[in-house]
């Protein structure tokens, strides 16, 4: 089970959808960072509002990975964004 | 703009360095103190750069044709035939007949439904600079204005290059405002372009428009980002320091998805309106 499961973008923080990623920028600390593809496929799906057990199927799904891959890869990657302040 | 403010705003030009007053709007020749807002500047020994729909009274027009024509420019954002003004397009000739030594035709484009070749007849009878200021339309960030939408960029980027061949021969510059970039003109023109795509695609920066309540704000359409009040020690330089810092944030991106894959992206080309990139930006959570 993903340890970090709430995804909720915070109040400063915008993101831009790139032909090779995407772009998130945080406003309120003038913090940027440019995430590329598998990374961004896993922001896209959880900024889409999904329930938690459907993001994973569709994470599971894009990336080609097994369930449990998705997991640690999610887990590990909101933790990131949340220390990076763009996630609460 | 009070007349407190417009002191304050000639004293930060003064204070800059710099040797022109710019007069803008809306319309600025509407505004009631117009005449002696442009002697205030003059007697400061500033050059006076009006930006207008030449739509002036008669009054107006009768002051600044007396003015010399090297301390005066007037750019005539001009109404294109097709907007079926013909009042309009009457009074815009009057002016070019009067103040022709100081005008320099422009317009705004925020359609793809703009030919350009008027503006060539427009120059031979009046006898007019041979010089032309194309500028696009951007959007403000609440987008609640007219204006061009970056999807339509080539469709007026074709004309542009194709009036650009029509004019080049008779020795009329183009010349671009804003916001251009250089994958809006179909690429056999870049060679035909190529002085004006040098500044072109990089052009996007603060430009620094003062507000008639004295704040200062980037260009107008980030006229909802950031604000900063004009002090008595603000110089332009500074000001343009403090915008850049705000715009920083916005540069790893341009305004189409595609453009950090552009070869030409941060080399020729910053990714357009800063306007559009910020727009680009969303927050669906």
């Amino acid at each position: 089970m993903v340890t970090n499961c709430r995804f909720r973008i915070r109040k400063n923080v915008h993101y831009a959808i790139e032909t090779t990623g995407v772009s998130i920028i945080n406003t309120e600390n003038k913090h940027g960072k440019y995430i590329t593809y598998p990374e961004a496929a896993v922001w896209l799906v959880l900024a889409g509002n999904h329930s938690l057990t459907r993001s994973i199927r569709l994470v599971t799904f894009i990336l080609q990975i097994s369930k449990n891959e998705t997991i640690k890869m999610m887990d590990q990657l909101m933790t990131d964004w949340r220390l990076e302040s763009f996630i609460e | 703009m009070d007349d407190l403010t417009y002191d304050r705003a000639l004293d930060y030009i003064e204070r800059s360095g710099l040797k022109q007053a710019r007069l803008l709007g809306g319309e600025p020749t509407t505004h009631p103190k117009f005449i002696s807002y442009v002697q205030k500047a003059l007697e400061r020994n500033l050059d006076i750069m009006v930006f207008t729909n030449g739509l002036m009274s008669q009054k107006v027009l009768n002051f600044l044709a007396q003015i010399p024509a090297g301390k005066l420019s007037i750019l005539l954002n001009t109404i294109h035939p097709n907007e079926n003004n013909p009042r309009g397009i009457s009074r815009q000739k009057q002016i070019m007949a009067k103040l022709a030594p100081s005008i320099i035709l422009g317009i705004t484009i925020y359609s793809t439904i703009v030919d350009l070749e008027y503006l060539t007849v427009y120059l031979n009878e009046f006898n007019l600079k041979k010089e032309v200021r194309l500028g696009l339309a951007h959007s403000v960030l609440s987008q609640q204005n007219r204006f061009l939408h970056p999807k339509n960029y080539s469709i007026v980027g074709r004309k542009i290059a194709r009036f650009k061949e029509e004019v080049d021969v008779k020795g009329i510059k183009v010349g671009f405002d804003c916001g251009f970039v250089p994958c809006m003109f179909p690429p056999d023109s870049f060679e035909l372009l190529h002085e004006e795509l040098k500044k072109a695609g990089n052009c996007c920066h603060p430009i620094i428009d003062m507000l008639s309540d004295g704040t200062c704000i980037s260009c107008y359409p980030l006229n909802d980002l950031k604000k900063i009040k004009l002090h008595s020690q603000l110089t332009a330089p500074e000001l343009i320091e403090q915008f850049e810092k705000e715009l920083r944030l916005y540069n790893e991106i341009g305004i189409y998805p595609y453009c950090r894959s552009c070869p030409l992206f941060k080399t020729r080309c910053n990714g357009g309106c800063y306007s559009f990139r910020i727009q680009r930006y969303q927050n669906q959570t």
